[in-house]
């Protein structure tokens, strides 16, 4: 049983219990039963009456037991349901009044739940995993328990950021191995044939197969290695940089490639502006969203990096007429290893660390990436930094210069 | 006397929550028949087809109460209203999931064809405008919003134009040889069950506020057919 049902229970138990006092009283005209959490032995009431009580004293008593145990119970974040035993529901928390803050998400989640509670015979306790398809897709975690008295409790967990922390860690520890495992096998496989081989020619081909295959693997490493510097790199190494050169950096560095591909690679620049960080770094991220994007563009296409700037923060967007991401996997291509097409990747090659570099990098410069992409349209990448304070003159960074501190 | 329209206002209530219940089956419905078209899930199609079963013994469920209220309380007015609205709305929900299920039906017709990504990409963009027109006409149901209601028929003018948007795509995909004729008839023929599905939500919209202000789009047909018998304008001549 989950922690949540078992305090929901003892609650429920107590609450249980003030009510079965109550009735008691209102027969017997007693004062509250010390036993009256019959329901949970544990269950004690909030506050122990001293000595004999006058009945409208108790009442008033039992009335703001009441209150503090539905306060209580409202104060939770997750969703608590009460039913009778034919599954009639009593109570919902505020929570389970309002679960998703959607409609019909409420109300299929609350369908699932009554279900749930009908199927609760006996005090085996029932556990659905409950999941939306629809926009937004959700995930739900309903347990039910029935009480002693035969009354029913329902608690409904929203589990939808756990579900999506779950499934980043499965795929990565199965991307990892995949990602390693292909070249290690291709580079058994090629020496295993190579073994048996005496025509030199053959020899050859299959030894330059080999290195192609381990320089490969020492991509993978590296790019690793790479990525776990730049996510517990710290700040001693940076310096201000003006963002035009930069662009203009791997703009150049990435040409040959891009003509190679036939994709007309283009920058777009505003004033000079400067971010404060690791050059190293930047240039890797950029390096990163411009190849992706020349690899993903047909022949013909056009890939632009435009830089924008506002007094604040100034932004860098690669922006490409290729085939487009799927939204439903615009969350997850930041992932490690995360790919939207396997098949593809396998003819594409990459590590499949890039946007997860890329993700680090303006994470650690305070900045933010986001992607605008539909399949078949292209995507555009941007980087948004916030800008270094100072003034750019004639491509010159200068210091910033405070006026109101300048003294004559 | 109180007790008995007590008793009928609980069912009137019962209903309502049972028709915004297969309102939200509905919407949930079409995000997961897209799925099952762009995945290529198989098994997903199936199970689909079948829940659809459920859904029309839901609707046939609300059908005979709606009958039995009106054929034992004789409501008037707004209820009365309220309660032909609910057998057209039910009609429209239960219509929609077939058209979900016939886009599941699709997918294993299409399965194990490649669909080009520009398709893939409106396919997706028409699923998502088909639930959100539905969402908001489950919501002008549930929270009698006449305003949302009457909006709807402008939202749907995006999904319309989508569809346009698509069917010209399958001509030019097809044109460039990317994709076959048997995959460029059954992909038109699933963007016609989105636009449909749409169309169903503006009919919703449109029930909703002939339940709350007894207005009906055949009311400004009829407006403009009197005005020309009137003038005499636009003589329809038969031979």
């Amino acid at each position: 049983m989950s922690y949540l049902l078992a305090i929901v229970t003892f609650l429920v138990g107590a609450g249980l219990g003030v009510s079965v006092a109550r009735r008691r009283m209102a027969t017997t005209g007693s004062g509250v039963s010390q036993n009256g959490a019959a329901t949970s032995p544990d269950a004690k009431p909030l506050r122990q009456p001293s000595g004999e009580r006058s009945e409208s004293n108790s009442t008033e008593l039992l009335g703001e037991l009441h209150g503090v145990l539905a306060a209580a119970l409202n104060s939770l974040p997750s969703g608590v349901v009460i039913a009778a035993a034919d599954a009639q529901v009593l109570f919902k928390n505020s929570a389970a009044e309002a679960i998703s803050g959607v409609r019909h998400v409420d109300v299929l989640v609350h369908e699932a739940v009554t279900t749930l509670l009908k199927n609760t015979v006996g005090s085996q306790p029932q556990h659905r995993r409950f999941d939306t398809a629809g926009s937004p897709s959700r995930s739900f975690d309903l347990r039910t328990q029935r009480l002693a008295d035969g009354r029913l409790v329902a608690t409904i967990e929203d589990v939808t950021e756990r579900t999506r922390i779950d499934t980043v860690r499965t795929d990565f520890v199965a991307n990892l191995s995949h990602e390693l495992k292909t070249p290690i096998g291709g580079i058994a496989a090629l020496a295993d044939t190579m073994m048996g081989e005496t025509d030199p020619q053959v020899i050859e081909r299959l030894t330059s197969r080999i290195v192609e295959e381990a320089y490969r693997l020492s991509r993978i490493v590296d790019d690793l290695l790479d990525l776990s510097r730049i996510e517990f790199g710290g700040a001693q190494d940076w310096e201000p940089m003006v963002v035009d050169e930069v662009v203009n950096e791997v703009v150049a560095r990435l040409q040959p490639e891009a003509m190679r591909a036939g994709v007309k690679l283009e920058a777009k620049l505003a004033d000079p502006v400067r971010v404060l960080g690791d050059r190293m770094q930047l240039v890797s991220a950029l390096e990163n969203l411009v190849t992706n994007a020349v690899k993903y563009s047909d022949d013909g296409k056009k890939v632009l990096v435009e830089v924008r700037t506002t007094p604040e923060f100034v932004s860098i967007s690669v922006v490409d007429q290729g085939i487009g991401i799927a939204a439903k996997d615009h969350q997850r291509i930041f992932e490690r290893f995360y790919r939207v097409d396997r098949a593809r990747s396998r003819t594409t090659g990459g590590s499949g660390l890039g946007l997860s570099i890329v993700r680090h990098v303006v994470s650690n410069h305070g900045g933010t990436v986001s992607v605008v992409s539909e399949e078949g349209r292209g995507s555009t990448f941007t980087m948004t930094f916030p800008r270094d304070v100072g003034t750019v003159r004639n491509g010159v960074v200068d210091a910033a210069v405070d006026e109101r501190k300048v003294s004559v | 006397m109180e007790e008995t329209r007590k008793s009928y206002h609980s069912e009137l209530d019962e209903l309502r929550a049972l028709v915004v219940h297969l309102g939200a089956s509905v919407i949930e419905l079409i995000p997961r028949a897209t799925n099952v078209l762009l995945s290529g899930d198989l098994e997903g199609a199936d199970y689909l087809v079948q829940s659809d079963d459920e859904i029309d013994a839901r609707a046939h469920d609300i059908e005979s109460r709606t009958f039995e209220i009106l054929a034992l309380q004789a409501p008037v007015a707004g209820e009365l209203r309220q309660l032909v609205s609910i057998i057209k709305i039910t009609s429209d929900l239960e219509r929609s999931a077939d058209l979900a299920v016939n886009i599941c039906k699709a997918a294993r017709r299409i399965y194990g064809k490649e669909i080009d990504p520009v398709l893939r990409g409106l396919i997706s963009k028409m699923s998502e405008q088909a639930e959100q027109l539905y969402q908001s006409a489950i919501n002008s149901f549930a929270e009698n919003d006449a305003a949302t209601a009457a909006a709807i028929e402008d939202m749907d003018s995006f999904l319309d134009a989508l569809h346009r948007q698509f069917v010209q795509a399958i001509f030019e995909t097809h044109a460039r040889e990317r994709m076959d004729l048997q995959l460029a008839v059954q992909l038109a023929i699933v963007a016609r069950f989105y636009e449909r599905i749409g169309d169903h939500a503006v009919n919703i919209g449109e029930r909703v506020q002939f339940a709350l202000t007894g207005w009906k789009p055949e009311l400004r047909a009829i407006q403009r057919q009197r005005q020309r018998d009137a003038t005499g304008e636009f003589p329809i001549t038969k031979g």
